[in-house]
């Protein structure tokens, strides 16, 4: 057993933790008494790693995640028992192996994913770029496969990483491919929290419109500045944007006019294969789904 | 020691490949019961939710509910409550047939932390854990011709410890590095190999009835056990860590001198956590992602 904190009031904590169990029960919410609590708030504390931070003290924990210090020790003590938490630099805690596997086990059920890869490099590499393929969660977009070149300015994403959908280049490549009131209806439910929103609107306003012309978003430093993005949605099967694809540079060598007279065709030539890919993989999903029903 | 049990506890799936060669012993089972009965700080709703993670691998990216319940021998209903809560919270999704698989959210849980490491950086806290429990080092190491290159290796504050580092070279004859990694392969690759790497007849014919025996050995217990033979007075246990093609990719070591090694511990304590570890790191390869396995 590791403690979090210092040893000293270990004992006492641990007497007061144990008459509690019937607590998280109360807290459960109204209306899900199916809900597991304890399993939920294990996992956000996982989910503190999100931005990469390599590791996490208890007492960060707590104040990430708003729990009380104790509840934090107890869900921290079961996941270091399970090596989903390990050891680092003293009282603070790194993710364990398990987690990579589960991680990757989300990205094989993506094929396209690591399909994708070559296609990718090869538009870095060309364009000595960032090249990222990305889904959307929710207000994000996460990278399910991210390839970068040697160049020096480049956005550091890797695969995972999250950016939001209203107000990054490969969000806006994603929003590009829903029609117009789909599009807002997403816009209006995602921006509220998003306070870079206001300043960028009318520049998003600008290339939905362009997009219909050109097929491709442009962002020319709205995020960062001295950082261009190109992006194209690859559209699913059933029609609706699937993934935001996107290729990024530094605005002085990957100015606007390159991004549209170079990067835009190889870009589209890519989105188009990847299309393919899924259509594909759409109509090799059904026969087998059949097959393994009769097995 | 309780630290080795996180290992075992996962490395129950995804290592059929290995079943016929290496017979790995793995406390999956009665990790739980144990954990729960000892320990009053042991969740053990939040311990089940992330066993039903861990059922999930690049080798079964999807599993029914069903499937997960028979592979945790839980209780349906169980699983069900907790699946419930993991779709809810957006880790799980389920297709139409109720085939659950983890969705995007499930790399919000550090995988960006851990996708930027290499094999080495994930082998080393574990590899430090199994230095400090014998008292001495531990070590992963990559085959490098008629040799085993340490890419990682990690020292107790033991004061007697063979002198070797990260880039060190071990033969593959006369090391139990080696002679785990041999064990690995299969026959025919194997008998090859001895043949390739074999030093000279006075040295051979001391060393080679010891690797067979020892071979024999692994059939049972899954790791290679030196006692002292290679280097007297230092005592290693060594296991391979297999690739997603059924061959070795790493041998995992830890040593220690003989005096401090309490007897018995190595093949009922240590050798089983190093095949523990040996699985934790197998599902890190079966997966190759080249970078990862990044070894300089």
């Amino acid at each position: 057993m590791r403690p979090i904190s210092t040893g000293g009031r270990r004992k006492r904590k641990a007497a007061s933790i144990a008459n509690r169990p019937r607590k998280t029960q109360s807290e459960l919410p109204q209306g899900d008494r199916q809900f597991v609590m304890a399993l939920a708030r294990g996992l956000e504390i996982l989910s503190c790693f999100r931005n990469a931070k390599m590791d996490i003290s208890g007492t960060e924990f707590a104040a990430m995640t708003g729990l009380p210090q104790p509840t934090v020790w107890r869900l921290c003590h079961t996941m270091m028992q399970l090596g989903y938490l390990i050891p680092s630099n003293g009282d603070r805690m790194r993710p364990g192996i398990p987690l990579l596997r589960l991680g990757r086990a989300a990205l094989a059920s993506i094929p396209i994913a690591a399909k994708a890869h070559d296609r990718m490099n090869a538009l870095a590499d060309k364009f000595r770029a960032a090249v990222g393929l990305a889904a959307r969660d929710g207000a994000r977009m996460v990278f399910v496969q991210q390839c970068l070149s040697e160049a020096q300015l480049l956005m550091n994403l890797k695969v995972g990483s999250r950016l939001r959908l209203a107000t990054s280049g490969v969000g806006w490549g994603l929003l590009a491919g829903f029609e117009k009131a789909e599009r807002e209806k997403l816009i209006a439910e995602f921006v509220a929290s998003d306070s870079r929103w206001p300043k960028v609107e009318a520049a998003f306003r600008n290339e939905m419109a362009a997009y219909a012309e050109r097929g491709y978003i442009l962002n020319i430093g709205a995020f960062h500045q001295g950082y261009n993005t190109i992006a194209v949605p690859i559209m699913g099967p059933d029609g609706k944007p699937a993934f935001g694809l996107s290729c990024a540079g530094a605005a002085v060598t990957h100015t606007a006019s390159f991004l549209r007279r170079e990067v835009a065709p190889e870009l589209l030539k890519v989105a188009a294969s990847l299309e393919k890919d899924l259509q594909d993989e759409a109509r090799g999903r059904a026969p087998r789904r059949k097959q393994d029903q009769r097995v | 020691m309780k630290g080795m049990n996180k290992v075992a506890a996962h490395s129950g799936s995804g290592e059929d490949k290995r079943a016929s060669r290496s017979p790995r012993r793995s406390n999956t089972e009665n990790g739980e019961a144990a954990d729960g009965a000892k320990d009053r700080q042991f969740v053990t709703a939040l311990a089940r939710g992330l066993r039903i993670l861990g059922c999930f691998s690049s080798t079964h990216p999807e599993l029914s509910g069903t499937e997960i319940s028979t592979m945790l021998g839980l209780p349906q209903p169980t699983v069900w409550r907790l699946c419930r809560t993991m779709m809810k919270l957006g880790y799980l999704v389920a297709d139409g047939e109720d085939r659950l698989r983890p969705a995007l959210p499930a790399l919000r849980l550090g995988y960006t932390v851990l996708s930027g490491m290499t094999i080495g950086e994930l082998a080393r806290p574990h590899l430090q854990e199994l230095a400090e429990e014998i008292g001495g080092a531990a070590g992963l190491a990559v085959r490098d011709g008629a040799e085993m290159r340490f890419i990682e290796r990690c020292e107790s504050d033991s004061q007697l410890l063979m002198s070797l580092r990260v880039g060190s070279r071990v033969p593959i004859a006369t090391s139990a590095l080696g002679w785990a990694y041999l064990a690995g392969l299969p026959d025919d690759q194997r008998e090859a190999l001895i043949e390739e790497v074999k030093p000279e007849p006075k040295i051979w014919k001391k060393a080679e009835p010891q690797l067979r025996s020892t071979l024999k050995s692994f059939e049972r217990d899954g790791f290679i056990l030196n006692d002292g033979v290679l280097h007297p007075g230092y005592v290693t246990v060594a296991a391979p860590v297999i690739g997603n093609d059924g061959l070795p990719v790493f041998a995992v070591n830890c040593g220690a001198a003989i005096s401090v090694v309490k007897p018995g511990v190595l093949k009922t304590k240590i050798g089983p956590h190093l095949c523990d570890l040996a699985a934790l790191l197998e599902s890190v390869v079966s997966f190759a992602d080249p970078k990862m396995l990044d070894i300089r």
